[in-house]
């Protein structure tokens, strides 16, 4: 794992990364590496597989002066496809997901996710899931009131705790497919038994009935970006963001269909559903909606979402392959 | 008398001397002590007030005329008369008495002395010619009633409360001197008795004196010690003229004391209320001339008048007519609502934004086709944006002032506040350019520079306090240079061209702003009453800028090119000597318009003039109308500043702090410094140096000019004062410590509370660092309570407060990790408090539907508390400037409070309520009696502060179904709140707030036995407290503002 921000502990670090000349690259002043090991009771024990955690140390201005250093890292674990790396960039420090887009196409980079606002699972929470605290350093919590401590990293030496690691990998590993999954049941339960199934859809009533579920209709917008009829206005993302601090759950899907395209090669599933939920609920003029019944469009929304989330399984089969 | 004492003035002299004849006169032919016809020259010291040397006059020549008359009804001497009753002249030029006047000063004064029984011929033996004017005008009355060949002469030396008031001269036929020897042998005894007579005759007028109100003679009797006058040692070594012991004076008075002292006593008490309350109304009027003057006359006026037309210029259907007109909105127009529409969907329909941005563009239309004809540019008519960030300083002040003017009326300050000089000046009154910049507009002078001067040393020509001083000017390094801390520090411009920049900069750094800020910020200064002593302190700044006007044409046009600057000098110093008060207690401030005057005024010297004007009354002595005027609004807001309350401002001598600072402002001017030079000659005159200055002056050149000064006192704000005698109060000032100790079962609690200070620490060891006192102080206040504040970004823990019986310190999240873990765990057992902010501060949550706290940067937490923290993310890393500020931080945190008042309440963005109770202790409450009865059934025990406004106990009604009204403030205490709190309790505070000046509930909370657990607070500054940090969207500020307030510092 690769994770982009401006650590605030690393303050001896240049704001500025022009300071260091490309020969400077190898020099471990601008980032450490944290290895994933294992304690036990006979003390600290190495993992089976090597994991590490890269922290990038520059403090950029924004996103793009990062790029050099980030393709760096990625190819040089990535060790020509031996290794799978993550890269997670955050986005306050100006990552975008253009951003998401040249570290997948410029490295050896598996995934690449945008994190942030403590609203990603890479933030810990209770269940062990999540490496680092909202206040940017790996997550610590003393003892209290009988409760034992949790610390995810001994950052003297470098060590990154086993469980954390492993955890917050795998749940990365199916996050896209995860989170399609839940936005194609709540979609789907949304709407499943409200009407007579023989009804004929009505474009216009099923998205009345959308907009009474906010989140729902954000994340459909998220998923669909269609420039013209489903995309999020600036306020719909500030919106989104504000749910996900509250639910302290990622519902966007801004990083998404990027990984897909490059590491699946799935965008055309991807699209098929986005055009099919663009149709049924927002393009008035395309009269997708009112040429059959209830049931037919749902039953070929389910259809095209399993048919993505299957093309995702089969990826992330093939990556562990 | 000994010679270095000044006799003080006794008012309406006049009659005073009137009814001494009188009665004089009256004594001698009632007791039959002369029988035949006599008149009496009774020549007394000039008390009048109206000569500062003792001089001598004809007192009662008045009545001697009117007496003389009875006899002989049109003498024709009446311009002689006239002339007898104006004259003054010295002791050496009485001829007679002149001798007696210089063995009393020798102190050989003595019956023998003065028995001898003269001839007038003798008196009258010198040609006239070479007689004084004085003995001129007796000789002429004297032929006329008396027959100077054949009459004869005695002088009797009168004496009151052992000092030599004058000498009366009795004129008698010779047909009175007995020639028979044996009686002759007992003239001795009937001079004392006479001697005896006529001090019993002062003494007695003199405390008729004190009694009568007109008269005002500043309590002459009260400052007569009657322990030193009765006692040997004073006749043996003090005072050792004989007389006094032939005339019985120490028994007299030791036999009399008892009676005098509760004469006395009764005395004061009916004048001296009288006249306090006169002056309570002279002190009102006197300040509202200063509204009326400084804020009326010349700010609104101007203001009022551009922003009139300013105003005129938004005909709004007219320009949008001719906008429409020439203007197609179709396309960018619709782009610009389409834009807000989507942007702020929950504001307006899009009608309306569109009619909005029409009417704004016309506006601004307006303003612009306005300002391409104008002929001169006045920045504030003429400036193309929005005023607003300018008027809002200006509505904040002119709110201040109201709650100034009720602390006017109330005159009770309870206490006060400490801020830095930094804070007042740069904050509150320079960045109110509308007000500050429009004080001078009536001499055309547009700019105005604030130069600060700090010194850091004196030295004196001759003793300390003498007239001539030096000052030095405190240096600082700066960029590796020393600098001289003496500089514009900030310019107000309301001149220029408007069509400069869309927003005229009013306000300027000057080129010293830096380092000036720095030297400022490290100067707490008290402020007595909070708001109250801050616009008594900017009054004494607006009256000098006021003081323009009285430059002469030729500075004016100078003025208005380089702008009137104002100069604040501060030095901090200690208190007089005098005192034996060494610690670095005040500072002496002094202002003055940085341009040269001519400091002549007639034959004498305007220092001179000015306090001399200082010295009198705030009232007239026959009306007690009040005196208008710059002077006296100085001198009444200086009082303030340094006795805590208005009323002080005639209080000359109860004690002897009252005596050496009296009356409160000091006159005084410099020559200015020498190019470069760091040193200052100045020249301070003040009741003590009065005649050494005045004999300097006379050396110097005639029409000399100069700086013309004020100098006043304010006091240092000081973290602690331990408490060992009751009587240093006299001379300190309590209420500006933070934190006081006193000894254990002293019985100083609540006198000390009274004072205005809340933090007193009951201790064994009064003597304690500040860190072990505020500790002290915080186990108390949190009963005893281990507690761990938890500084929480988002979901984790960033920083740790931990507060125990070793005091409190202050964790970083990583210091805290490391730890010793059984260390840990135990602070982990401690009582916990969370204060969780925003994981971001770019995230909204915390204005639209707020979970967290917010803080900002520029708030209180992030630049007073910790070193480099520039958000949020800072939380985890930022170290505490210095460890003390973890005890205030504590205290800010986790004291309780509640407030019942709809002012405050309105404030509080009530989606936040919650949050600020849960997360801050802080709950806030309207004035519904149901939610103070739910308050109450949850238990008002948890609270450290009680908060009610006065309105709502006035109209709660108690369990006879009557309103407490306020009178019933004492009821509304023990029936409502003393069921919930123990009134032994000590940590603590019901509080009442208002906006009034009404005081009656508090006199009747000052008779009760509440007073150490009730105080007040203006309303004002709560308010301001709370839309400080509401208006910076940071809610640890405004806790840390409202705990502030409520505690004084």
């Amino acid at each position: 794992m690769i994770i982009v921000w401006k650590w605030h502990d690393l303050q001896s670090v240049s704001a500025d990364p022009r300071d260091y000349s490309s020969d400077d690259q190898n020099d471990s002043k601008w980032y450490d590496e944290f290895r994933a090991v294992e304690e036990t009771t006979q003390g600290i024990k190495q993992g089976p597989a090597p994991a590490l955690i890269c922290r990038l140390k520059v403090r950029t201005g924004e996103g793009n002066e990062a790029m050099p250093y980030i393709h760096y890292l990625t190819n040089k674990y990535a060790d020509n496809g031996k290794a799978a790396v993550f890269v997670f960039l955050h986005r306050r420090d100006g990552f975008t997901p253009e951003h998401v887009r040249r570290v997948l196409e410029g490295s050896g980079a598996n995934k690449c996710f945008l994190f942030g606002e403590g609203r990603d699972r890479l933030y810990y929470q209770r269940n062990g899931i999540g490496l680092l605290g909202d206040n940017g350093k790996f997550m610590y919590q003393p003892p209290e009131r009988g409760q034992p401590e949790v610390k995810v990293a001994d950052k003297e030496a470098r060590y990154i705790f086993q469980p954390f690691f492993d955890k917050t990998w795998d749940y990365y590993a199916h996050e896209f497919g995860v989170k399609i999954f839940e936005l194609k049941e709540d979609l789907l339960s949304h709407f499943c038994n409200i009407f007579p199934i023989e009804q004929t859809w009505n474009q216009s009533l099923f998205f009345n009935y959308l907009e009474q579920n906010r989140l729902l209709l954000l994340r459909l917008k998220s998923f669909i970006n269609d420039e013209c009829y489903a995309k999020l206005s600036i306020p719909e993302e500030e919106e989104l963001a504000q749910l996900e601090v509250k639910l302290k759950k990622s519902y966007i899907f801004d990083d998404c269909k990027k990984n897909l395209e490059k590491v699946h090669r799935i965008d055309e599933d991807y699209d098929k559903l986005a055009e099919m939920l663009c149709k049924l609920f927002f393009n008035k003029e395309a009269k997708l909606a009112e040429s059959a019944p209830i049931h037919t469009h749902l039953t070929a929304l389910q259809s095209s979402f399993q048919d993505l989330i299957d093309a995702i399984n089969n990826g992330v089969e093939k990556e562990r392959t | 008398m000994s010679a270095e004492n000044k006799r003080s003035s006794i008012s309406n002299f006049d009659k005073f001397s009137y009814l001494l004849y009188d009665r004089i006169y009256a004594t001698i032919k009632l007791h039959r002590i002369l029988k035949h016809k006599f008149t009496i020259l009774l020549t007394l010291f000039d008390r009048s007030g109206k000569t500062s040397e003792d001089r001598l006059l004809y007192g009662g020549a008045t009545r001697q005329k009117e007496l003389l008359s009875a006899e002989l009804e049109n003498d024709g001497l009446d311009a002689f008369w006239k002339r007898l009753e104006q004259i003054t002249f010295p002791a050496d030029e009485a001829l007679v008495s002149s001798f007696l006047f210089a063995q009393a000063q020798e102190e050989k004064l003595d019956v023998d002395t003065f028995i001898k029984i003269g001839w007038l011929r003798d008196y009258f033996s010198k040609p006239e010619s070479d007689l004084f004017e004085n003995q001129v005008l007796e000789k002429r009355i004297l032929e006329k009633h008396f027959d100077i060949s054949s009459d004869r002469y005695f002088s009797i030396p009168i004496f009151s409360f052992t000092e030599l008031q004058g000498v009366a001269h009795f004129i008698i036929k010779d047909a009175e001197v007995e020639k028979d020897p044996e009686i002759e042998k007992r003239r001795a005894e009937t001079i004392t008795q006479i001697t005896r007579l006529l001090m019993q005759e002062h003494d007695g007028i003199l405390l008729d004196w004190d009694l009568d109100d007109e008269s005002g003679s500043y309590y002459e009797t009260s400052r007569v010690d009657f322990e030193k006058i009765s006692s040997p040692e004073y006749y043996n070594e003090i005072d050792k003229n004989p007389i006094l012991a032939s005339i019985g004076c120490r028994e007299y008075y030791e036999l009399s004391k008892i009676y005098l002292q509760e004469r006395i006593r009764q005395n004061n008490a009916i004048p001296s209320r009288l006249l306090d309350e006169h002056r309570r109304r002279a002190i009102i009027a006197i300040l509202i001339d200063s509204y009326a003057h400084n804020i009326s006359a010349h700010s609104l006026t101007v203001l009022k008048w551009w922003f009139e037309q300013r105003a005129d210029r938004y005909v709004l259907p007219r320009t949008m007519k001719e906008f429409e007109e020439t203007l197609s909105f179709k396309g960018w127009g619709d782009q610009v609502v389409e834009l807000l529409a989507t942007r702020f969907p929950n504001s307006y329909d899009k009608l309306q934004i569109e009619e909005g941005v029409k009417a704004s563009l016309a506006r601004l239309y307006g303003q612009l086709q306005y300002s391409n004809e104008r002929d001169i540019s006045i920045p504030v008519r003429d400036q193309w944006v929005s005023l607003s960030k300018e008027l809002a300083p200006l509505f904040k002040f002119l709110l201040e002032k109201g709650a100034f003017w009720s602390g006017v009326t109330r005159d009770e300050q309870f206490g006060g506040e400490t801020r830095s000089f930094f804070d007042i000046l740069w904050k509150d009154f320079i960045n109110n350019p509308l007000y500050l910049g429009t004080i001078a507009y009536s001499e055309r002078i547009t700019k105005l520079n604030i130069h600060i001067r700090i010194y850091d040393q004196v030295k004196y020509a001759g003793e300390e306090d003498s007239f001539k001083r030096t000052y030095k000017i405190k240096q600082a390094l700066i960029d590796g240079k020393t600098t001289p801390l003496d500089g514009v520090f900030a310019s107000i411009e309301m001149g220029g061209v408007a069509g400069q920049s869309l927003q005229h900069k009013y306000v300027n750094k000057g080129p010293l702003y830096e380092a000036l800020e720095e030297a400022l910020d490290a100067m707490p200064v008290f402020l007595p009453g909070g708001v109250v002593g801050k616009h008594a302190f900017f009054t004494l700044i607006e009256n000098e800028i006021r003081n323009v006007k009285h430059f002469p044409e030729s500075e004016l046009a100078k003025m208005r090119e380089g702008g009137l600057t104002l100069v604040i000098g501060i030095r901090p110093t200690t208190l007089s000597k005098d005192l034996q008060w060494e610690a670095n207690s005040l500072y002496k401030v002094g202002i003055w318009l940085n341009h040269l005057s001519d400091l002549s005024y007639g034959n004498s010297h305007l220092i001179i003039k000015r306090l001399n004007g200082l010295q009198s009354d705030i009232i007239t002595t026959d009306t007690h109308r009040a005196k208008l005027g710059g002077s006296f609004q100085d001198k009444i807001c200086a009082a303030m500043l340094f006795n805590n309350t208005f009323i002080s401002v005639q209080r000359q001598n109860l004690t002897k702090r009252d005596e050496l600072y009296y009356p409160w402002i000091r006159a005084a001017f410099s020559t200015g410094l020498e190019p470069g030079g760091t040193e200052e000659n100045d020249f301070e005159v003040r009741s003590k140096n009065l005649q050494n200055a005045k004999e300097e002056l006379q050396h110097h050149p005639k029409g000399e000019r100069g700086y013309f000064k004020k100098y006043f006192h304010m006091w240092q704000g000081a973290p602690l004062f331990p408490l060992s005698q009751i009587g240093n109060l006299q001379s300190e000032n309590l209420a500006r410590f933070k934190m006081v100790t006193i000894p254990r079962k002293s019985g100083w609690y609540e006198k000390a509370r009274r004072e205005g200070v809340i933090r007193v620490i009951e201790t064994e060891n009064i003597q304690l660092s500040e860190s072990k006192a505020y500790s002290e102080w915080l186990q108390n206040w949190f009963d005893d309570t281990p507690m761990r504040i938890v500084l929480m970004q988002g979901r984790t823990q960033a920083g740790h407060l931990v507060l125990d019986e070793e005091g409190v310190r202050y964790y970083t999240s990583e210091e805290y990790e490391h730890l010793d873990a059984d260390e840990k765990i135990t602070f982990g057992d401690y009582e916990k408090q969370v204060i969780p902010f925003a994981h971001s501060d770019a995230a909204k949550e915390t204005e639209n539907s707020p979970a967290m706290l917010g803080i900002r940067s520029h708030g209180i937490f992030a630049s007073k508390f910790f070193h480099h923290f520039q958000s949020i993310d800072d939380l985890s890393f930022a170290k505490l400037k210095e460890p003390i500020l973890s005890y205030e931080l504590a205290e800010a945190l986790a004291t309780r409070i509640c407030i019942f008042d709809k002012r405050l309440a309105d404030r509080a963005p009530q989606k936040k309520w919650e949050l600020l109770s849960k997360y801050l202790y802080c709950d806030f409450f309207g004035e519904d009696v149901e939610d103070w009865k739910k308050t109450k059934a949850h238990g008002l025990g948890k609270y450290h502060f009680v908060i009610v406004h006065l309105s709502f106990i006035e109209a709660m009604l108690d369990k006879d179904g009557m309103r407490y009204g306020e009178s019933g403030v004492v009821r509304f205490i023990e029936e409502e709140i003393l069921p919930d709190i123990s009134s032994e309790r000590r940590n603590f505070m019901f509080v009442i707030t208002t906006g009034r000046g009404r005081t009656q509930w508090w006199e009747e909370l000052s008779k009760s036995k509440y007073m150490h657990f009730t105080t007040f607070r203006p309303v004002e500054s709560l308010i301001e407290a709370t839309e400080s940090g509401v208006v910076k969207k940071d809610d640890i500020e405004l806790k840390y503002n409202l705990v502030k307030v409520l505690l004084g510092s």
